[in-house]
């Protein structure tokens, strides 16, 4: 296995609910709670999840877009935390993100040469050249034109704003890029389209990439490995095949039978999953699934589950795996 | 005679720019106890063409049809009023975001009740027992509690139960139902989908199924209608069209999305259609599909394709469908 770029240590990440006239902390929204997963160069890991698992927050943990709450993400052996001046700037280069809707992710009143050389300018990557010439080289790359340049963001179709999503991280020659669900606001032939994008330039540029998003087959083709969270914890994380193919815990197998197959042959046989998710405030104290799982006794309800690596690189965490 | 029939109907907006035309001469019908899915990327028209069957387009917009017809009634021949008794009743509709079409401020029960009310005749006493009814046939616990919650109280799944509940309190002849889970998660998808299985089993009632996701069009619809750049470009039955497509883009469509079913190791590189979906305004001549096509030749960009029925219950608009179908079987 080549070198870890990204690591995350134990981390948990609460929300402080205030209330009162005082607007004291009275609860937390548990976001993530102590999730620990590496990435390494040149790899993708798929993070997915329901809606409220903390996926999200943790991409964004994971570019320093927030800090956690406790343990430590570190980015080639150092701590974040520790990061400042040059060295993080340098981090906050190295690594990049690109959004779900990439509309509200670039500034309305900058055209789209803007966007891209900014990062080039203040980065001083353009090797003598106008940074808007080497912007418009990037524009090219991810299938825009240099006429593009001078255009607004709202001149964009939503594949074409992804598309200058892309161009401005991979402008600043980044080793790893943070996705989060880059796709899911997407047409089907657009989703395919940056899909493939998104796998060449990570072949050309020895990307690595953190791919959050919910849908499981979008997940399997673009990742190496996969971890899946439910409540602010993994549940399980595999190489890819073996985790679609073999999975151990019970909300992945839930999770994989919910996916309808765009096949009429392949007929839907979804695990019933009794109620709903729980709060995030008041998560179960034993395993978090528990509520919902068939298989949990009362080992489950009462014990967290741990961290285990069942075989060689397939972690998971749960009593009756 | 099917429960809907609707022949050549076109949409024109007027606007500032002049006419804009949304629908060009779509084809539909819909049998009894049918699931039917109508399919195509945004702006293709598939949300516009039920807007139509209800008469809810925007009042700038001129619906015209040969024929549209709810159990051989016309529905461009009725009135206002008339139209109003069949919303909610013989026609109703679920929408993608069940928050934006409840009214937060009205309690669940007193929402569901409404329709009862207004087209049976019900009391708001009477109309509460078959609502609470309802809810418990759409899966939601405790219904009698629930009744008196607001929307606000409810999770995403549970509210999208609860619209479609209220879909179905006057037990409708045929529902629409506009993308109802592209804003759940899949968990949660799985179990509406399972749902609107069992209710059509139960009720007979026909549902209309506009979604983009293949996925869900090949676990639930008996049917399927692809649409592109406003016009109906493909009809068939599911098993049919997902083995041998013969349009194109439908065809394109399927290679290009991803599937979790796939052999350990298989790599399969998904073939995107290379482009965009065309401005309304500047649809592509001939085929409008031309531009994007890997088997266009000149004749599509002059001459708009015919609709033909290379196989039975299946038809297709393109030149080359008889080439797309071998190309499939092969």
């Amino acid at each position: 296995m080549s070198e870890p770029l990204l690591e995350f240590r134990q981390v948990r990440k609460w929300f402080p609910i205030t209330g009162g006239v005082l607007q004291l902390t009275i609860a937390h929204v548990h976001a993530v709670d102590d999730v620990s997963l590496v990435i390494h160069r040149g790899e993708t890991l798929g993070l997915v999840g329901e809606s409220g698992c903390g996926k999200s927050t943790l991409g964004r943990l994971g570019v320093k877009l927030l800090k956690p709450t406790r343990g430590d993400v570190l980015y080639r052996g150092r701590g974040l935390r520790q990061l400042w001046g040059r060295a993080l700037r340098e981090f906050r280069r190295k690594v990049q993100i690109i959004f779900q809707d990439p509309y509200s992710s670039l500034n309305p009143r900058m055209a789209a040469g803007g966007v891209v050389a900014e990062g080039i300018a203040i980065h001083r990557l353009s090797g003598g050249r106008p940074p808007l010439d080497r912007a418009a080289d990037y524009l090219e790359r991810v299938g825009l034109s240099r006429d593009d340049l001078p255009r607004y963001p709202h001149e964009f179709s939503g594949g074409q704003r992804q598309r200058l999503g892309i161009a401005r991280a991979l402008a600043v020659q980044p080793e790893l890029i943070v996705c989060d669900e880059p796709v899911s606001a997407l047409d089907v032939s657009i989703q395919a389209q940056i899909i493939e994008l998104l796998r060449e330039l990570q072949q050309e540029y020895g990307l690595s990439y953190l791919f959050v998003a919910h849908d499981l087959a979008v997940v399997r083709h673009i990742s190496d490995r996969i971890a899946v969270m439910y409540l602010g914890r993994l549940c399980e994380e595999a190489p890819r095949d073996l985790l679609c193919d073999r999975p151990l815990h019970p909300y992945t197998l839930a999770l994989l039978s919910a996916a309808p197959e765009p096949d009429p042959t392949i007929p839907l046989q979804p695990i019933p999953l009794p109620g709903d998710v729980p709060s995030r405030v008041n998560p179960p104290k034993g395993c978090r699934f528990a509520p919902r799982c068939t298989l949990a006794s009362d080992r489950c309800r009462e014990r967290q589950p741990e961290w285990r690596e069942v075989e060689p690189g397939h972690w998971v965490a749960c009593h009756e795996a | 005679m099917a429960l809907l029939e609707m022949k050549s109907l076109t949409v024109d907006f007027r606007t500032l720019d002049g006419a804009l035309r949304a629908l060009h001469g779509a084809d539909l019908t819909v049998e009894t106890g049918e699931i039917v899915g109508l399919v195509g990327e945004s702006g293709c028209g598939k949300s516009q063409t039920c807007l139509s069957i209800t008469r809810l387009v925007h009042p700038s917009g001129l619906i015209r049809a040969e024929r549209l017809t709810l159990e051989d009634v016309s529905l461009l021949e009725l009135s206002e009023r008339e139209m109003r008794g069949i919303r909610g009743n013989r026609i109703s509709m679920i929408f993608q975001e069940p928050m934006t079409s409840l009214n937060p401020c009205i309690t669940i029960g007193e929402q569901l009740s409404e329709p009862l009310v207004l087209h049976r005749g019900l009391s708001w006493h009477s109309a509460r027992d078959r609502v609470i009814e309802v809810l418990g046939k759409v899966g939601i616990p405790d219904p009698s509690r629930r009744v008196r919650e607001y929307p606000h109280q409810l999770s995403g799944g549970m509210r999208q139960r609860a619209m479609i509940a209220m879909a179905l309190v006057c037990q409708p002849r045929l529902l629409i139902a506009d993308e109802p889970t592209t804003a759940l998660d899949v968990t949660v998808q799985a179990q509406i989908l399972t749902l609107m299985k069992r209710l059509r089993d139960e009720t007979h009632a026909a549902v209309l199924l506009i979604t983009h996701n293949l996925g869900v069009v090949a676990q639930v619809c008996d049917r399927v209608t692809v649409m592109y750049a406003g016009r109906m470009i493909e009809s068939a039955p599911v098993g049919p069209l997902f083995a041998r497509p013969a349009h194109p883009y439908t065809k394109g469509l399927m290679r290009s999305v991803p599937r979790l079913r796939i052999r350990s190791g298989e790599e399969r590189r998904l073939e995107a259609i290379p482009g965009t979906v065309p401005n309304p305004w500047e649809v592509p001549s001939g085929c409008p599909f031309h531009p994007r096509c890997g088997f266009a030749e000149g004749i599509c960009q002059r001459e708009l394709p015919e609709t033909t029925e290379p196989m039975d219950g299946h038809t297709v608009a393109c030149h080359f469908a008889a080439r797309v179908i071998e190309e499939a079987v092969a």
